[in-house]
């Protein structure tokens, strides 16, 4: 009976109205989720003023799952969510590591997201979520590295026709009153950014330190903040945790807000 | 709730900010900062004073060392001075996202990096294992490469426990280290062992593994995932327990 009443009350009906009406919000949506996906957080990459961004993953299909032969894919999108390519790469090792220039992304000295899918030939009694690190080097410097930050986007693990499918994981508001403040206060800095991404398929509202944006579904903006002390983000979105900036001369220090 | 805590490095200096509110409303000044240190086998609490500004907790680099950790409370919560154990005094930094600090470790006049450094209570009250991949976030081109193993455990007390460098293609323990329970453990790592395959294991102590890189002044800090956040499904622990299971096997013919 418990199991049934938890299987209602996750629906995607019922936890849109949930987010909706603010009660019982469920920022992230994970319950449907939980077998035979592969699901991907969205991850910056970014080639702009001289950036260049280095991706590190785990083959997670072999570490968890003893699946040898395993494959992924990373598909790259620019900051309007309109398509690059697609690399596949059908034979990783434990740990790997991509490289993410200018050339790479066709030229373009830009911004965007890419994901990651793993595919396996059997099923799994489980889902797997990749989260893994990105480093942002600067004038070709070390690169600073950060955790992934916010599952996105999922396909089938054993994916044929290897489609995205266009399903949120992150919750909306019917009210644009979802306030998250960043818990550090920036000072004696150069220059601060913030990375956001709409993790959902519908156009979001926010304002950030009032000042008033729309971004429209998966797009992804690099804000300057330079001015502020700390930075507070209004939206509809129930999940927008920006990833930060921050620049003391030639030297930057990127975590998560 | 979430303990703080900071690393103390002869090259690094370390800031830690705390803030005074939660990530989605106002502050409350009802929440005063204090320090918890292993004293005589208890957990001795300070406030600490005049360290506050606004928003914010700042504490400063010869404030912080690799012992203490740092909580909120208010003061009606922390009747006594010393405790037997750690608690969950209350659920003010129970928050999602994750209510978050600020660890700041920097070099002077070059570079800096910065990491969350929060610590639940429910990772303090529990005894396991670690596992984390080490060439993720270390690099073996860098001038130097640390590993920050924090461990909080509720207990006061001060208990050695092993780190496993571990090969896992190879099923072999390439390097092992001696950490203590309630503090920073500062391990630098040889670039001989970052490589794809290697990962560090902890043996029955659970904590936090902070990985750190240094070149040309250039700072990299940041912590690796728990395993099982990889998996999403019912068979999450189980999963993750049999992949620690394999390598408790590489350690015991490694100790016969």
């Amino acid at each position: 009976m418990k199991l049934l009443l938890k299987k209602i009350i996750n629906t995607d009906l019922i936890t849109k109205i949930r987010n909706s009406i603010g009660i019982k919000k469920l920022p992230i949506n994970n319950y449907l989720l939980t077998k035979n996906f592969s699901i991907s957080d969205a991850f910056l990459w970014r080639t702009d003023n001289n950036f260049k961004t280095v991706f590190k993953y785990s083959d997670l299909l072999r570490l968890f799952f003893n699946q040898l032969n395993t494959k992924i894919e990373i598909h790259f999108y620019d900051k309007n969510h309109i398509f690059i390519k697609k690399i596949k790469n059908n034979s990783i090792k434990l740990s790997n590591i991509l490289e993410i220039d200018k050339d790479l992304m066709e030229g373009k000295e830009d911004y965007g997201v890419f994901y990651i899918f793993h595919s396996a030939e059997k099923n799994l009694n489980s889902s797997i979520r990749n989260s893994c690190y990105t480093g942002f080097s600067y004038n070709n410097a070390l690169p600073s590295f950060v955790h992934g930050n916010c599952p996105t986007t999922y396909q089938y693990i054993n994916n044929k026709d290897e489609t995205l499918i266009n399903k949120d994981i992150v919750g909306l508001s019917f009210l644009q009153n979802k306030k998250y403040k960043i818990q550090n206060f920036f000072e004696g800095l150069t220059k601060l950014e913030i990375f956001i991404q709409n993790p959902t398929t519908k156009t979001i509202s926010l304002r950030i330190n009032n000042n008033s944006l729309k971004m429209y579904q998966k797009t992804s903006l690099i804000y300057d903040v330079t001015k502020y002390n700390e930075v507070e983000i209004v939206s509809n979105c129930l999940f927008l945790r920006p990833l930060i900036f921050c620049y003391r001369n030639n030297y930057i220090d990127v975590h998560h807000g | 709730m979430n303990y703080f805590f900071s690393i103390q490095n002869k090259e690094l200096k370390c800031s830690l900010t705390i803030p005074r509110f939660r990530n989605h409303s106002k502050i409350n000044k009802d929440y005063l900062l204090f320090s918890a240190k292993i004293d005589k086998d208890q957990w001795c609490i300070n406030e600490i004073k005049n360290s506050s500004c606004n928003n914010f907790f700042f504490l400063k680099n010869q404030q912080l060392d690799n012992f203490q950790v740092f909580f909120l409370a208010k003061k009606k919560e922390i009747k006594k001075k010393f405790f037997n154990e750690l608690l969950n005094f209350n659920f003010f930094t129970d928050t999602m996202p994750d209510f978050r600090s600020n660890l700041k470790v920097e070099i002077k006049e070059s570079g800096f990096s910065s990491y969350q450094a929060d610590y639940p209570f429910s990772l303090c009250v529990k005894k396991g294992s670690v596992l984390s991949p080490l060439s993720i976030l270390l690099n073996k081109h860098a001038d130097k490469n640390y590993i920050f193993f924090k461990n909080i455990f509720f207990k006061p007390i001060k208990v050695s426990f092993k780190i496993y460098f571990v090969d896992l293609e190879k099923k072999q323990i390439l390097e092992i280290k001696e950490a203590l329970t309630n503090q920073t453990n500062e391990i630098e790592v040889d670039p001989s062992l970052i490589k794809p395959n290697v990962y560090i294991f902890s043996d029955k102590y659970l904590g936090i593994p902070i990985y750190v890189s240094i070149k040309d002044g250039h700072i990299s800090m940041e912590h690796t995932h728990p395993p099982h956040l990889y998996i999403w499904g019912d068979d999450k622990f189980q999963r993750v327990n049999e992949l620690k299971n394999k390598i408790n096997e590489i350690i015991i013919k490694k100790n016969n």
